[in-house]
């Protein structure tokens, strides 16, 4: 895939290139909004909202780093969503079993057996609720940087933040995950615990 | 810059911490590497600290990806072309004339505040060759402040001259003299005060009546000055008219006024010791009365709106607004080469100085507008 060609085709208004663009990004983006968002389905809306934004200001793309240019806006788009979620806080039933229902589809699961495959989903649920629990500045820099294997400059450049409170975003991140992880030592495979 | 204050509030065991995230990451120097692996090898705590962290990373880097729930693909009949950013590019543009702006601006600032003195003095000069650009206006002036210097010496302040000696320090001679015509038949008892109290009492009387005697001079000799030349004629001998003036060749004046008129030095080698600022522009209605003159006897248009000069105190409070308080009336009405030669070099620097705050803020305006909108 000629990345750039795409891109300047669909800043010409070339929509079906720009598609091209989002069906190769779209479980990345996905990915990363789901780990912020914590829910599968704010997760899908959040990126849908970040393609259609990246799509109306395409034009301003200078750099050469389309995924972190992106990642950018879904970040930001996930941001946004979670501070209207704290002005207007809202929960219902319906709500908490639509969200249990639609859990992602993963993958790389692990193809060991039904006992290996449960102890990895009790593992993904105690890493999550341990995400869910960090603030989101910490919570968006441990998904880029440990998650997803963006460097800090990536990361800096994606949160619009210097290399230092990356730095420090991340420690703190790993801190506190640490701390919530020893609370689930047991769910951790034995190589995976910490001593 | 941020990170170096951020860190200077940070405590050993974060940093410490912040190193090992680091060298997990790869995001260390060769130096700071080395500096904490032979702090790890020294201190087992770092170890285990550093083993805890790479467990962490190393669970959430084997988090299962997942698949995008469904496609995000945009419907062509939906979207069109993508809007063309105008301002984009002028961006980068606008933030670095901003800034230089910026840095234009605090440079004249700072030079306007260093050289704050020097440029009092130039002020004063300009001032001196204000009045030297108008030869006629001096005789007229020198005449006039004989007489008001004449008619001083008649007054009663021999007999109190402690007081005299206080009240000297705040009252020029003339103003002391146009006090005593304005307020006519029941002059304060300023000056037969005999004791200490009654000095400072007087002395107070004295400075509320010549406060509302200079007021009621400036509006009064601006609307009507026939009047006050005739209560000046009671006590005073009478101020030559300017067609006297014309006619009548007036004499050479005294060494003191003439100190403060004439001969004053245009350039920056005046002494203000020898030529204080009040001798030099003639306080109080000798001055005035000089000024309108002058504008006659020079065959200039007559000047409609009087000045009331500055003290000399308030000029040395503020030596730059007091004078240009008072020339503004004479350049807004007076003679348009004293206005350009004034005005411009009186306020030259303030004027580059409100130029660029106004550049600036305009930019920065328009810049913070332009990046709003790119965020958007």
């Amino acid at each position: 895939m000629d990345e750039t060609y795409l891109i300047r085709q669909a800043q010409d208004g070339d929509v079906s290139a720009y598609n091209t663009l989002v069906l190769h990004f779209q479980d990345a983006v996905y990915n990363v909004a789901y780990r912020i968002m914590g829910e599968p389905d704010a997760a899908a809306d959040a990126a849908q909202e970040a393609f259609i934004s990246a799509y109306k200001a395409l034009n301003r793309f200078r750099g050469d780093n389309f995924k972190a240019w992106l990642m950018r806006i879904v970040t930001n788009a996930c941001y946004d969503e979670l501070r209207r979620r704290k002005r207007h806080p809202q929960s219902s039933l319906d709500e908490i079993v639509e969200n249990y229902d639609s859990s992602p589809i993963l993958i790389n699961q692990d193809e060991s057996g039904p006992e290996k495959q449960s102890q990895q989903a009790e593992l993904v649920e105690a890493i999550r609720l341990c995400l869910e629990e960090l603030p989101e500045d910490q919570r968006v820099a441990a998904v880029l940087c440990d998650v997803e294997g963006y460097d800090y400059q990536e990361i800096a450049s994606i949160m619009s933040i210097s290399l230092g409170t990356v730095k420090s975003r991340l420690s703190r991140a790993r801190a506190r995950l640490r701390d919530c992880l020893q609370g689930s030592a047991e769910l951790l495979p034995a190589g995976y615990r910490y001593q | 810059m941020f990170d170096f204050f951020r860190n200077l509030r940070k405590s050993e065991a974060e940093k410490r911490q912040e190193a090992i995230t680091a060298y997990l990451d790869n995001a260390l120097t060769a130096g700071e590497r080395q500096r904490l692996e032979e702090q790890m090898t020294a201190d087992p705590a770092l170890r285990v600290e550093l083993e805890q962290q790479r467990l962490v990373k190393l669970n959430l880097s084997r988090l299962p990806r997942s698949r995008a729930p469904r496609n995000f693909t945009l419907d062509p009949a939906l979207y069109g072309r993508p809007a063309r950013q105008s301002g984009a590019g002028l961006y980068p543009a606008m933030r670095v004339a901003t800034v230089l702006v910026g840095v234009f601006f605090i440079v004249a600032v700072g030079a306007e505040v260093l050289t704050f003195d020097t440029q009092a003095y130039d002020t004063n000069s300009v001032a001196d060759r204000f009045f030297a650009q108008a030869p006629a206006a001096d005789v007229v002036l020198e005449a006039e402040a004989e007489m008001a210097s004449e008619a001083a010496s008649a007054a009663s302040f021999d007999s109190a001259p402690q007081l005299g000696a206080d009240a000297e320090e705040v009252v020029p001679e003339s103003e002391k003299l146009f006090k005593e015509e304005q307020l006519g038949d029941e002059p304060p008892d300023v000056f037969g005060a005999t004791t200490d109290e009654d000095v400072v009492e007087s002395a107070i009387a004295a400075e509320e009546s010549l406060a509302e005697a200079l007021v009621t001079a400036v509006v009064g000799t601006a609307v009507e000055k026939t009047g006050t030349r005739e209560a000046a004629a009671e006590s005073a001998p009478r101020s030559p008219t300017p067609a006297e003036e014309q006619e009548e060749p007036v004499e050479a004046p005294p060494a003191e006024v003439d100190n403060g008129l004439a001969d004053l030095p245009s350039g920056a080698g005046g002494e203000p010791e020898e030529a204080p600022l009040s001798g030099v522009m003639v306080t109080g209605e000798a001055g005035r009365n000089g000024l309108a003159a002058t504008e006659t006897a020079t065959g200039l248009p007559p000047m409609p709106t009087m000045i009331a000069v500055p003290l000399e105190e308030e000029v040395a409070e503020a030596p730059g607004e007091a004078l240009a308080e008072t020339f503004a009336p004479l350049l807004e009405e007076g003679e348009p080469a004293y206005r350009q030669d004034v005005y411009s070099r009186l306020s030259a620097r303030q004027l580059v100085i409100l130029l660029l705050g106004i550049i600036l803020v305009l930019l920065a305006g328009v810049t913070l507008i332009v990046r709003w909108r790119l965020k958007e």
